[in-house]
């Protein structure tokens, strides 16, 4: 009896010791950091794709928490856009957008250091209006962001990629109802060229 | 010291700026016809606006600041979107320069406020511009023979380029206007001067009204009252 109770007791030990084990390996707190250039590119008919000249803009990233493939991660992009069509922005010299951002990543393994990275995210926006020396005003909304990277390890801790966004952005917007999604949405497709720290 | 200096120069510019709901956009829309009605290509109109409500008579008040422009387009339509000023009292004026290249005179259309946007936008009627060579001048000098009589209404009732124009009259820029002296009027046209003249003896409003013609040449008009 007395043995079969050490049994058990070593049993129920070595069950709570195996659960233990398992969660350490699917959940992580190790950080890693990506930086990236961005090109975007408008799509469709509105503000940003009319009346604005995009430039390449930057973006930063770092994971939070990884659990088992899928990995979380907050980031800021910034890029600037300069004012083309001033008869429907105003007498304004460029627009500041910024993104902050949470997304989760899927990690795939395409082939030994390739990894296919699809990934979904939602941004809060920050549109800063601005000429020379001038504030003029700010233009707030949200954003959803829908892609994939390719990344290739080139040692255990660096990484590069390129990256494909397709990105919707829901503006906040008081107009006459005509113009209300020319002033409120965009749709832009992004494409990104980085490196990543681990 | 001298930092000192230029910092408070550079706070008084930014303190000086007026602030924009960027998340609110007017739009104001018009069109460009000569004196024949035909449209007008290619004529610059520019917005300006000023945080001195309807004390701004005119473009170019030191309390403001263009915000838009825009360019006629062939079936002479206009359209300005801008945003809108975050102040608590402001109003708009439509201004055009005098055109070298195109020969029209000036216009401005001044006093416009946030209550004549119509869910968020502004329709005006047709603007009618002149050439130089389609105007001359009609000036009136004021002849006061009595110090019991006193002008207090001028008019003219014709074809009249009136380059200023107030989109909300209001008692202190009527009684601006009606003192009104000089007026570019069409060439070749029969017109009527209105004007009233209040009588302290009698204390009654006398109303005058006289019939001219204008050919091509100004006229020195003498109003004795």
């Amino acid at each position: 009896m007395k043995n079969n109770i050490l049994l058990v007791l070593l049993l129920i030990s070595q069950s709570f010791y195996c659960q233990e084990s398992n969660q350490v390996k699917k959940v992580s707190f190790e950080n890693y950091f990506r930086f990236n250039l961005v090109l975007p590119f408008q799509t469709g008919n509105h503000s940003l794709a009319n009346d604005f000249n995009s430039n390449i803009g930057v973006n930063a990233n770092l994971s939070l928490v990884s659990f088992e493939e899928f990995s979380f991660n907050m980031g800021y992009e910034f890029s600037q856009y300069r004012v083309t069509n001033f008869s429907n922005i105003g007498a304004i010299d460029y627009m500041n957008f910024s993104v902050i951002y949470g997304e989760i990543d899927y990690d795939i393994t395409v082939y030994n250091n390739l990894k296919l990275i699809p990934n979904i995210g939602y941004g809060y926006v920050r549109n800063n209006y601005k000429s020379s020396g001038r504030k003029f005003g700010v233009q707030e909304g949200t954003e959803i962001r829908l892609g994939t990277m390719l990344n290739y390890n080139f040692t255990k801790t660096f990484s590069t990629f390129v990256g494909f966004n397709y990105i919707f952005t829901n503006l906040n917007i008081n107009t006459n109802k005509e113009y209300e999604d020319y002033f409120g949405k965009a749709n832009r497709f992004q494409v990104s060229l980085g490196i990543k720290f681990q | 010291m001298k930092n000192c200096i230029v910092l408070f120069f550079v706070f008084s510019f930014y303190s000086c700026s007026i602030p924009y709901d960027l998340e609110t956009r007017y739009i104001i829309e018009t069109k460009l016809v000569d004196s024949n009605g035909n449209a007008i290509a290619n004529e610059e109109f520019s917005i300006y606006v000023s945080t001195n409500e309807s004390k701004t008579l005119f473009y170019g008040n030191s309390n403001g600041e263009t915000i838009s422009s825009s360019i006629s387009d062939k079936n002479g339509f206009i359209k300005m979107i801008f945003p809108k000023p975050d102040v608590q009292n402001f109003s708009l004026s439509l201004n055009s320069e005098n055109n070298n290249v195109t020969g029209y005179l000036s216009k401005n259309i001044f006093n416009i406020k946030p209550e004549n946007f119509v869910d968020y936008k502004l329709v005006l009627d047709e603007i009618k511009l002149a050439k130089y060579d389609e105007i001359t001048n009609f000036d009136i000098e004021l002849n006061q023979v009595t110090q019991n009589k006193e002008l207090r209404k001028i008019e003219v009732i014709g074809q009249v380029y009136t380059q200023n124009e107030n989109l909300n009259p209001d008692l202190d820029l009527e009684n601006y206007y009606d003192l009104q002296t000089y007026f570019s009027l069409f060439k070749n046209q029969n017109f009527t001067l209105k004007y009233s003249v209040f009588n302290y003896t009698t204390m009654t409003l006398e109303e005058n009204i006289v019939n001219l013609s204008i050919t091509d040449q100004p006229i020195n008009y003498t109003l004795t009252y």
